[in-house]
């Protein structure tokens, strides 16, 4: 069953009967080829006690299909989001379902539409017991940075015999940031010009506060400077390579008390979503390395530190950068 | 046993589950089945019992394969063939046993429950009384409770909450389908072709009498004939309506004297019956519905009848009337009777010989008593003191009557008479006829109709009757020198009523609802009378069943509902106002319970504040049950009030603002309140 894209779905924090649909399930539409035949078959015996079998299994199913409606119907519904996540990687909701009337729900299915690539996630059947609540978390692809909202969920449940399927839909209210995606194997930190300079100094010199750690394929960005020429020579001299440095032991104490500052201005070789992609995977990198960054994105500057939260911040800033109005909105 | 079946893992308790479902579904096939065929259902189900429990593998295709095949030739070397009613309900069964075997899914499941729905419904081609409703309700609550079990999610609550929601759920479904039954229009016949079995003792009298024939023709309310009279009606106990005369008996069936033998009939055009009439004729225009069958009905006994165009009739010797064509469409035809006649007054030796054979070595103790009775040719009763001997033992001894009565072995009327003591018409009639035979007195059975209902309703009242299958009798006649054939009708010494009113009336009135528990406490009458009142309360139910339940005709239906439209303004206007009132009280009490069913935990600590508030410390309302419990314990009160005080607050706010599982709020409810009780 394919979820279709509903855009008028209310975001009701408590669902009414009237928002509960119910058709026959496939097994009811068997139980209905059912009943026909043990009609006709009361019918050509004469069997009082045939008909009394066939109303009987008749309205059985009827009081199937009331209970599967009431198994879903006066639920009350929250959302929570999840952690925020890079793009390209899952975000999770949380969805509560509150259970506050006196009788048990039971094998509530919540299934949600991903997005065209991945099958629909179909989580396990869900049961709330009298007076409680259970949270059923959903999983949805974020392929792009921004706020990304919970996809539209149908709860459905063929409790209690399974010949009716009833089924609702529901907008939760609730949405993930999604941080750019960071590059992978982006060039190293831009460390101070103080401490770039010293290092290149000290690096023929004496081998001092930084070292060299290995040569890898150029990439846009990387300082002219830098470049490994021994080894571009040696290959077939049209692939360029360049050298890598990592701070030595003995000074890396030096390297903290410097401070780094990720610009946003200065990645002008690059297009605008790799710029942020490389200046997270930089926050990132920073933050690893215990070295202390701030960020100048546009008229936002934030001066340099450490810790979760300002790598939060710093992410979120990133992830918000130059949305449209209403994707940025907080 | 309770512990092992509580501890077993939930996917093997569901499958036993449906496995006694569907034990209770064939259990009363296995009485119709050949015996081979019913342990060949056994087993699977007692495999596939054992596989569950002891968590092996289920057997594969390759070998329930051959196994089905096995058993579709073995129903095929039982039946003859694979199609037909018969058949077709033990192929059912045994797919119903082997599909045990081969269940993995929940679709499985669906298809295995639908299977038994309908080996359910062939369990009526057999027995459709009280008791088999009964068993079907509880089999289908079997069935429903194995299917909803399998609809659980991860969690399953016990079997005794399965049942109480599965409760709720009938509780629904009971009213609405007694609904259905009821209202719901019935079309009138087979909606294809005929069905062979049972057809045929339904569209009218066949020319055999078993036991079982016309008490089942009893059950339909289809009418026969209508008459319209254009003299008095005859009394009820003297409309008897001449079908059938059966002569020839081989132990078990009777049948037509020398049927299909052409030569007799032959006779019988050529030769004249010896009949003599007195008194006024009875004239009467008779309307036949079409029965397939070349009979056609007067009263006893005919003086003439108008001849059907196109298709003239013979008269038998024992003066059955024969069309030579079967009647295919309604006819009509005017006849004219006479209630007081003699025939054939005066038969030869070897005229009385047919009505004198009896099959040797049958019944021997029927006819040693007969024998017995009437006894030696000294001290012989003469053959009407003997005929009086016999009805009035069966008005003496404890003889009933019954739609239902138990089966009869070889020995039909051995059985009857000295065992079951329980039948119908052809029961009574049939021993007689033995009875009499076996003293030497000729005999022969009449099957025919006894009565008819009549309408009112119509212009001219009283002066029409209809005719119904339900009206379906069997008498005997005796043949008394000087005096021709008289009608002896036994039926009418055990139950009156058969004859002087009709089928609804022959058993005994209802004694007062009370009368069977006075009986049984001892207070009029010993157990014996305990007994009889419980047998005749159930004969009572019995009747009440077959009228409204198996007999439910389209005839009926409409009637009934003619009589609800046709109800008098005020009593519509009276029910109305008690259904309404009914409904108010209902919705009245819905509120109430839903007022009153909060969270059970608040209305607990509701409960608590208010018994404290009594004992004057009343909580405050910014207080929680921290500080509440804080001031209660500077209260004064006894060691042990303020402990369960201090417990009930603890647990209260553990569970209000913890985190416990269901499980666990059920078990701290129960000691919350007990300790509600101690902290008073």
């Amino acid at each position: 069953m394919r979820l279709r894209k509903i855009t008028w779905l209310p975001a009701r924090p408590w669902l009414g009967a009237q928002r509960v649909h119910i058709r026959p399930s496939r097994a009811g539409l068997a139980f209905a080829a059912l009943l026909l035949a043990l009609w006709i078959a009361a019918v050509n015996y004469h069997l009082g006690l045939g008909y009394a079998l066939t109303y009987f299994a008749a309205a059985c199913a009827i009081a199937d299909m009331l209970f599967a409606s009431r198994n879903l119907a006066g639920l009350a519904l929250a959302a929570a989001p999840g952690p925020s996540v890079f793009a390209g990687g899952h975000a999770s909701f949380s969805l509560r379902l509150i259970n506050r009337s006196p009788r048990a729900r039971h094998a509530l299915r919540v299934e949600v539409a991903g997005s065209a690539a991945t099958p629909q996630l179909a989580a396990p059947l869900a049961d709330i017991a009298v007076h409680a609540e259970t949270t059923v978390t959903i999983g949805a692809a974020a392929p792009q940075r921004g706020w990304l909202a919970a996809p539209p969920v149908r709860l459905s449940c063929n409790f209690p015999l399974g010949l009716f399927y009833a089924w609702c839909h529901w907008q939760p209210e609730a949405r993930v940031l999604v941080y750019p995606r960071p590059e992978a194997a982006a060039p190293p930190l831009p460390l101070p010009a103080g401490m770039a300079q010293m290092a290149s100094q000290q690096a023929s010199a004496t081998g001092g506060t930084l070292e060299l750690a290995g040569v890898r394929a150029y990439q846009p960005g990387d300082p002219l400077q830098r470049l490994a020429w021994r080894q571009i020579a040696r290959h077939d001299g049209e692939h360029l390579f360049s050298k890598q440095f990592q701070p030595a032991a003995d000074a890396r104490t030096g390297a903290a008390q410097g401070r780094i500052v990720l610009e946003h201005a200065a990645l002008t070789a690059l297009p605008p979503e790799a710029r942020l992609s490389r200046l997270a995977a930089w926050v990132l990198e920073a933050e690893r390395r215990n070295l202390p960054y701030g960020l100048r994105l546009g008229a936002l500057d934030l001066a340099p530190d450490l810790g979760a939260s300002h790598r939060d911040a710093c992410l979120r800033a990133l992830a918000l950068h130059d949305l449209p109005a209403s994707q940025a909105a907080p | 046993m309770r512990r092992w079946l509580t501890s077993l893992p939930r996917d093997k308790a569901d499958i036993l589950l449906l496995l006694l479902a569907a034990a209770m579904v064939l259990a009363p096939h296995a009485r119709h089945l050949p015996p081979w065929l019913s342990l060949a259902m056994a087993a699977p189900l007692l495999w596939r019992a054992a596989i569950t429990v002891r968590g092996t593998r289920q057997p594969r295709l390759a070998l329930l394969l051959p196994l089905a095949l096995l058993g579709i030739a073995g129903v095929h070397a039982s039946y003859g063939t694979l199609l037909g009613r018969d058949a077709g309900v033990a192929m059912l069964a045994l797919l119903l046993a082997l599909k045990s075997l081969e269940m993995h899914g929940r679709r499985d499941i669906f298809v295995f429950v639908f299977l038994s729905f309908f080996l359910l419904l062939a369990n009526f081609f057999h027995a459709q009384g009280i008791l088999s409703a009964a068993w079907m309700l509880a089999t289908v609550i079997v069935l429903l409770a194995a299917l909803l079990s399998a609809q659980y999610g991860a969690v399953q609550p016990r079997l005794w909450q399965r049942l109480r929601l599965l409760g709720r759920m009938l509780a629904l479904a009971i009213p609405l389908s007694a609904l259905l039954f009821f209202v719901v229009p019935r079309p009138g016949g087979p909606l294809w072709g005929a069905p062979h079995e049972g057809a045929q003792a339904r569209t009218g009298l066949s020319d055999s009498m078993q036991p079982g024939a016309i008490a089942s023709l009893a059950l339909s309310g289809e009418p026969v004939f209508t008459a319209r009279f254009s003299t008095p009606i005859p009394a009820q106990e003297q409309l008897y309506w001449r079908g059938v005369v059966l002569g020839d008996y081989d132990g078990a069936t009777w049948t037509r004297s020398g049927a299909g033998q052409a030569t007799r009939r032959g006779q019988v055009i050529d030769g004249r019956i010896d009949i003599a009439l007195d008194g006024p004729p009875s004239n009467y225009d008779i309307t036949l519905q079409a029965s397939g069958q070349r009979r056609i009905f007067a009263l006893d006994v005919p003086r003439s009848i108008e001849r059907l165009p196109g298709n003239p009739y013979v008269v038998s010797p024992a003066l059955e009337v024969l069309t030579v064509q079967p009647i295919t469409s309604t006819v009509r035809y005017r006849a004219s009777s006479m209630l007081s006649y003699r025939l054939q007054a005066g038969l030869s030796t070897a005229q009385q010989q047919p009505w004198l054979a009896l099959p040797a070595g049958s019944n021997p103790r029927s006819v040693a008593w007969a024998r017995a009775l009437r006894g030696q040719s000294a001290q012989a009763l003469a053959p009407e003191a003997a005929i009086a001997a016999v009805l009035g033992h069966f008005r003496h001894a404890p003889f009933r009557y019954t739609l239902q009565p138990p089966l009869l072995g070889k020995d039909g009327v051995d059985d009857f008479l000295f065992r079951t003591q329980a039948g119908f018409c052809e029961h009574y009639a049939g021993s007689f006829v033995v009875l009499m035979r076996a003293m030497g007195i000729p005999a022969r059975v009449v099957t025919g109709y006894q009565g008819g209902t009549r309408d009112a309703a119509e212009a001219g009242a009283g002066t029409s009757l209809t005719v119904r299958q339900s009206d379906a009798h069997a008498w005997s006649e005796v043949w008394l020198a000087g005096r021709g054939w008289v009608r002896v009708d036994p039926t009418s010494a055990v139950a009156p009523l058969r004859t002087e009113r009709n089928l609804d009336a022959a058993l005994p009135p209802a004694p007062a609802p009370l009368a069977a528990w006075r009986a049984l406490v001892g207070l009029d009458g010993g157990a014996g009378a305990a007994i009889a009142a419980w047998r005749q309360q159930w004969q009572q139910a019995e009747q009440a069943w077959s009228s409204w339940v198996l007999d439910y005709t389209p005839q009926r239906q409409r009637a009934m509902l003619d009589g609800v439209k046709n109800m008098p303004a005020q009593r519509i206007a009276l029910a109305c106002a008690v259904l309404a009132l009914l409904a108010a009280l209902g919705g009245g009490l819905l509120h109430w319970r839903q007022q009153r069913r909060g969270d059970p935990l608040d209305a607990l600590y509701a409960r608590f504040c208010r018994q404290q508030a009594r004992r004057g410390y009343s909580r405050a309302p910014h207080e929680g049950p921290h500080g509440y419990a804080a001031r209660l314990a500077a209260g004064s009160a006894t060691p042990e009030t303020h402990a369960a005080i201090a417990r009930f607050l603890a647990i209260y706010a553990a569970m209000k603002y913890g985190n416990a599982s269901p499980d666990e709020q059920l078990r701290a409810r129960r000691s919350l309140r007990s300790l509600l009780t101690q902290s008073r």
